[in-house]
C-alpha cells in the first residue's frame, strides 16, 4: 500500500538544538501512526513539519508523493487537532465546524449537510448553536476533531487532544477517536507522551528520543520486543537488575543480591544491566529452587492486577504484576521471586 | 471593614469632584448667560442656551477644522488598525521574545518631544517630498506615531487575552489564509481592543495642538484656541461636547468589554 504521509531524511534544528534528526517515517492509508516519546524528543516538531507550521532544514515531506515540503500549511488539506483549546470562541459550534468549508466554498446546503454530518459523528446532536464557552473540555475536543475532518483531510493530525483532558473524559476521547478515524479511514498522525494512550489507539508507534526514531513497530511489539533499552525503559514499567556475567553465563547481581540464570549472558567478567517488566517476575514461595529471596516492601493494588514490590538482599526494589486475585502476600513477607530472563533486555 | 468602605466613598467622591466640577464650570461658562458677578442661587438655573454652540457651528472656517479633525482621526485610526494589528500578531505568534523590544519602542512617543518629532520629520520630507508636508494628511503618520502608547497596549492586551498561536494554526490547517486568519478569526476576538485603539487615536488626534500647530494645519483644537478671544462661549461650549461624547465612548468600550468578559467566563457543562 502506498504511503499517504511520508517523512524523508527529514532535519530540523532550532539554534544549536536538533530537534529532528534523519527523520524517515510512511504513514499509510487508513494507518493510526503514534509519534512517542518523552518532553522535548522532537514529537511535536515533526508533526508541526507535516502541518506546515515548520519548515524542514532538509529532507522532503511528501503527501501522495506529492513534495509539499515548502508548501504552506492552508494550502496541504490537514485536519488538524491541538493540544490547547482551538475552537474559534466567536463562533459556535455548527460555524466552527463549517469555518474549513466556507474557506472552500462549499455551498451553504453542501456545508448545512456536512457540518450535520461531523456533528452527528462525534455525537454532539443538540449542541450545534453553543459557543466554545458553554461546552465541557471534552466536548470542546470532540467539535475540534469534527472540525478537523469536515474538510475531508489527506491526512489528520493529532497534537495531544487527549492531554488537557481529565482521566474518564480522555479515556472516552480516546476511543471515539479510534472509532472516529476508522470509519473515516483518515491517515493519522498522532503525538502523545502517554504510553498507554499510544498503546490503546496505535496501529503504529514511532518511539522517539533527542529527534530521532528508536523504534517503528506494532504497539505488541514496541512492548514485547523492545529495539533499545530506551525504548524498553520508556515504554511500560521496567525492573533495572545490574550484575556482572559469571564463567558459566549467568549474571551474578551487585550486592550479593543473587544470580540470573535461565540465557546465556554472555562472556564472564562482562558488567550489564538486564530490563525485565514487571510482567516477567513471579512472586512465589520463598523455599522454590532457583529463585530470588525477597521481602515484601509494599503492595499496590490497581484493580484487576496488583503490583507487589519487594527489596532484594542489598537493596534493589523490584516490581512484579500479580492478578489480584491471586494476591496472598502481605508487607513485610518474605518471597521467592522467579524471573523469566529470556524475555530480559540486555542494556550495556 | 465598615470604615474603609466609607474611605474608598470618599475618596470616590472626591475623585468625581475633581472631574465633574470642572467640566460644570465649563457648561456653566458657556451655556448660560449671566456675568459671573450676578451668579447666585437666585440666578443659577436662569439664561440657559445652547446658541453659542450652534453660532461656532455655523462657522464656516470651524466646520472646515471640524471635518478636517475628524477626516484625519478616521484616516489615522484607519491607518493604525491596519499597520498596528497585523504587526503585533506577528510579534504574538511568531516574535514573543521580540515582544519587550516592541513595547519599549511603543512609549518612545512619550520620550520625544512633538516638536523634534516634527523638526526631524519635515526636516527630512520638506526637501525628498514636499507634497507631503503640504497635505493636510501629512499629519495622519505624526497622530499614528503619539497614539502608538494607547493603542499598542490595546492591542496587545487584546491578543494576550486570547491562544493567538493556536487560534492562527487552527484556521491556517483549515486552509485560511493569513489575511483571511486575521479578518475572520483575529480581529473578531480582539474587537473590543480594536473599537478601544481607535477610540484612543481618535480622541489623541481630537485634542493635538502642537504637532498641527508647528506644521501650520487648521485642525479643530487650533481653531478652538484662536476663537476663544472671538467667541469664547462657543469654543468652550465645542470643547465640552468633544469631551462628553470621548468619554461616553469610553465608558461604552468600557461597558461593553466587562459585558463580553462576563459572557465568556460563564459555563454551561
Amino acid at each position: 500500500m502506498s504511503s499517504e504521509l511520508s517523512f524523508s531524511g527529514v532535519r530540523k534544528t532550532f539554534g544549536d538544538v536538533v530537534a529532528l534528526d534523519a527523520f524517515s517515517l510512511d504513514i499509510k492509508h487508513g494507518e493510526l501512526v503514534t509519534l512517542l516519546g518523552p518532553s522535548g524528543c522532537g514529537k511535536t516538531t515533526a508533526l508541526r513539519v507535516a502541518a506546515g507550521f515548520e519548515r524542514a532544514d532538509s529532507g522532503t515531506v511528501t503527501l501522495k508523493d506529492v513534495d509539499i515540503t515548502a508548501m504552506p500549511p492552508n494550502k496541504r488539506n490537514m485536519g488538524m487537532v491541538f493540544q490547547n483549546y482551538s475552537l474559534f470562541p466567536h463562533l459556535s459550534v455548527s460555524e466552527n465546524i463549517g469555518f474549513g468549508l466556507k474557506i472552500r466554498r462549499r455551498s451553504a446546503a453542501d456545508r448545512k449537510s456536512m457540518v450535520d454530518d461531523a456533528i452527528a459523528r462525534v455525537r454532539l446532536a443538540g449542541l450545534a448553536d453553543r459557543f466554545p464557552h458553554q461546552l465541557s473540555g471534552g466536548q470542546q475536543q470532540r467539535v475540534a476533531l469534527a472540525r478537523a475532518l469536515a474538510i475531508t483531510p489527506q491526512v489528520l493530525l493529532l497534537d495531544e487532544p487527549l492531554s488537557a483532558l481529565d482521566a474518564k473524559v480522555r479515556g472516552e476521547l480516546r476511543d471515539e477517536v479510534r472509532r472516529v478515524q476508522k470509519e473515516t479511514g483518515v491517515a493519522t498522525l498522532f503525538v502523545t507522551h502517554d504510553q498507554d494512550e499510544a498503546l490503546a489507539i496505535s496501529d503504529t508507534i514511532c518511539v522517539m528520543r533527542d529527534g530521532a526514531i528508536q523504534q517503528v513497530g506494532a504497539p505488541r511489539d514496541v512492548y514485547l520486543s523492545p529495539a533499545t533499552p530506551f525504548v524498553a525503559r520508556f515504554v511500560g514499567a521496567m525492573n533495572e537488575f545490574a550484575g556482572v556475567v559469571v564463567a558459566d553465563g549467568s549474571l551474578a547481581l551487585d550486592n550479593s543480591a543473587g544470580s540470573l540464570t535461565g540465557r546465556n549472558f554472555g562472556a564472564g567478567g562482562t558488567m550489564l544491566t538486564l530490563l525485565v517488566r514487571p510482567d516477567d517476575v513471579v512472586v512465589c514461595a520463598a523455599s522454590e529452587p532457583g529463585s530470588l529471596r525477597a521481602t515484601v516492601n509494599t503492595v499496590l493494588f490497581g484493580g484487576s492486577t496488583t503490583v507487589v514490590r519487594v527489596t532484594l538482599p542489598g537493596g534493589l526494589t523490584v516490581g512484579a504484576l500479580v492478578m489480584s486475585r491471586d494476591v496472598t502476600v502481605r508487607a513485610d513477607d518474605v518471597v521467592g521471586l522467579r524471573i523469566d530472563t529470556s524475555r530480559g533486555v540486555i542494556a550495556e | 471593614m465598615k470604615q474603609r468602605n466609607i474611605l474608598a466613598k470618599c475618596v470616590l467622591i472626591m475623585v468625581g469632584l475633581f472631574y465633574v466640577l470642572p467640566m460644570l464650570s465649563m457648561a456653566r461658562f458657556a451655556f448660560q448667560r449671566v456675568p459671573m458677578a450676578l451668579l447666585g442661587w437666585d440666578t443659577l438655573f436662569k439664561r440657559w442656551t445652547i446658541k453659542p454652540l450652534f453660532t461656532m457651528m455655523s462657522d464656516p472656517i470651524f466646520r472646515e477644522s471640524a471635518f478636517l479633525s475628524l477626516r484625519l482621526a478616521f484616516l489615522s485610526a484607519l491607518v493604525t488598525l491596519i499597520v498596528l494589528v497585523p504587526t503585533v500578531v506577528y510579534v504574538h505568534v511568531s516574535m514573543m521574545r521580540a515582544r519587550p523590544v516592541v513595547e519599549i519602542i511603543s512609549v518612545l512617543p512619550f520620550v520625544v518631544p512633538a516638536i523634534a518629532l516634527v523638526v526631524g520629520i519635515a526636516g527630512a520630507f520638506r526637501d525628498l517630498a514636499p507634497w507631503f508636508i503640504r497635505s493636510d494628511y501629512s499629519l495622519v503618520p505624526f497622530y499614528v506615531i503619539i497614539a502608538l502608547p494607547f493603542t499598542f497596549r490595546s492591542i496587545d492586551n487584546g491578543l494576550a487575552s486570547i491562544d493567538v498561536k493556536t487560534l492562527v494554526d487552527a484556521s491556517r490547517s483549515l486552509g485560511a489564509s493569513w489575511t483571511r486568519t486575521l479578518w475572520s478569526v483575529i480581529v473578531p476576538n480582539i474587537r473590543v481592543s480594536v473599537a478601544s485603539a481607535s477610540f484612543l487615536t481618535m480622541t489623541v488626534v481630537l485634542g493635538e495642538f502642537t504637532i498641527a500647530s508647528l506644521l501650520l494645519k487648521e485642525t479643530l483644537p487650533l481653531i478652538l484656541s484662536q476663537s476663544q478671544g472671538r467667541e469664547p462661549q462657543g469654543s468652550f461650549a465645542v470643547g465640552l461636547v468633544l469631551l462628553v461624547i470621548t468619554a461616553s465612548l469610553l465608558g461604552l468600550i468600557n461597558r461593553f468589554s466587562r459585558r463580553r468578559n462576563m459572557g465568556q467566563s460563564v459555563t454551561l457543562l
